[in-house]
């Protein structure tokens, strides 16, 4: 026979369980896709290198409002991450290789957004599909799309910009 | 990902096998019956019904869902019994980038096999371990979602409102205990291993009513029932003749 008290102590066990107050999961993916850019030199033997020769670069996104934002290097970086407007199909930033010289270019993507469902405890997010991105050539060569589809894989390169 | 599918395919069949052993016994027990004249009528006849009364409790404790359940059972022959459990319960969630209400109701069928020896007619108490297949119907409401981005601005959007249906195998153990007579308190823990979990990879429902989470495949629940048993046809005390 099975004693009731254990039931009981069971009962207790379960139901300190059940009233713990449940949270929302924590989002542990990236909630924004960004478009990762890598600075290419060409070399005298007519090659291209990837390289960080790029040295405190600055990232000014356009965004057509008053507020701008900077996104200044303190030093030399490899990566140059760049998000897109889910509000546009467009989006343009300016460049600029070094801080310190007052030269700079201008990127302009345009692109698709496709909407994501990520998790419940994430929601929602655009993974974008770029369909060509435009470049003035003040210190940049030229700007190619290595990758169009743009999403939170964190491992892939989308565009090399070649100085 | 193919040792997910390799258990979910074990845990499928370990359910059928304790599904199709359970017929056999009944099986056996028939032919026996017919030539020994029944002699687990002994036992008689018990059909009972339960209620999960630890789910109000976990509902007053949580503000995101709730869910009610039951179930019946009765004893089939040789300590094992026939399970069909069913309830329903619904689901709030609310946050500000993400909010959609659902609710869903559920059945479950299965087999329990006691494991433990019964003393006589009259003990009815059970320690088992069973067998389930679950299907439940989920309607999730319209969505409000909102990507949230401070540089480039907020968007907000709908999405529309869907239905689901979702089927699990589970596999269950616990314990019934006679408290009175007739009166049953009993508790038990169950793994569940959701089958069909690539309908719900847009949007799924963040609960369903008889499964748990609805963005798990796999998902551990418990259950406190009160129970009232039936009984009829039973014959004098005696111990099993195996």
């Amino acid at each position: 026979m099975i004693k009731p008290f254990h039931i009981i102590v069971l009962f207790c066990f379960a139901a300190a369980i059940g009233c713990q107050k449940e949270e929302r999961d924590p989002c542990l993916q990236p909630r924004t896709a960004l478009v990762r850019a890598h600075a290419y030199r060409h070399e005298d033997t007519g090659t291209a290198i990837r390289d960080t020769f790029l040295s405190n670069p600055l990232l000014l996104p356009l965004t057509g409002g008053s507020t701008q934002y900077y996104f200044g290097g303190v030093k030399r970086i490899a990566i140059l991450n760049f998000s897109l407007s889910d509000v546009a199909d467009s989006s343009r930033w300016i460049i600029r290789p070094d801080s310190a010289v007052a030269l700079e270019d201008t990127l302009t993507f345009y692109y698709d957004r496709q909407l994501r469902f990520l998790s419940n405890a994430c929601g929602y997010t655009n993974y974008y599909n770029i369909r060509r991105v435009a470049a003035t050539r003040h210190v940049l060569d030229s700007a190619i799309v290595a990758r169009q589809d743009v999403t939170s894989d964190v491992n892939v390169d989308h565009l090399r910009l070649y100085y | 990902m193919f040792r997910l599918v390799s258990l979910r395919f074990w845990v499928l069949m370990q359910c059928v096998s304790i599904i199709v052993c359970a017929f056999e016994s009944k099986a056996q027990t028939d032919s026996t019956d017919a030539k020994k004249k029944k002699p687990a009528e002994q036992y008689g006849h018990q059909l009972r019904f339960g209620f999960d009364i630890s789910r109000p409790v976990i509902n007053l404790a949580q503000s995101t869902h709730t869910s009610y359940e039951a179930l019946a059972d009765y004893y089939l022959v040789k300590d094992v019994y026939a399970v069909a459990e069913g309830g329903f319960g619904s689901a709030d969630y609310a946050y500000p980038d993400l909010s959609y209400t659902s609710k869903s109701s559920f059945f479950r069928v299965g087999v329990d096999k006691t494991l433990i020896r019964r003393l006589g007619a009259s003990d009815w108490d059970a320690a088992f371990f069973g067998a389930r297949y679950g299907l439940a119907f989920i309607n999730r409401g319209e969505a409000s979602y909102t990507i949230v981005d401070s540089l480039w601005g907020s968007t907000s959007g709908t999405i529309a409102a869907k239905n689901f249906t979702a089927h699990w195998a589970e596999i269950v153990a616990g314990v019934r205990v006679e408290l009175l007579k007739g009166l049953f308190a009993g508790w038990n823990v169950r793994g569940r291993f959701l089958l069909n979990e690539a309908s719900f990879r847009d949007l799924s429902p963040v609960f369903i009513a008889g499964y748990g989470r609805g963005d798990k495949t796999t998902v551990f629940d418990f259950n406190f029932y009160l129970l009232y048993a039936l009984r009829w046809g039973a014959g004098k005390e005696a111990v099993r003749p195996d």
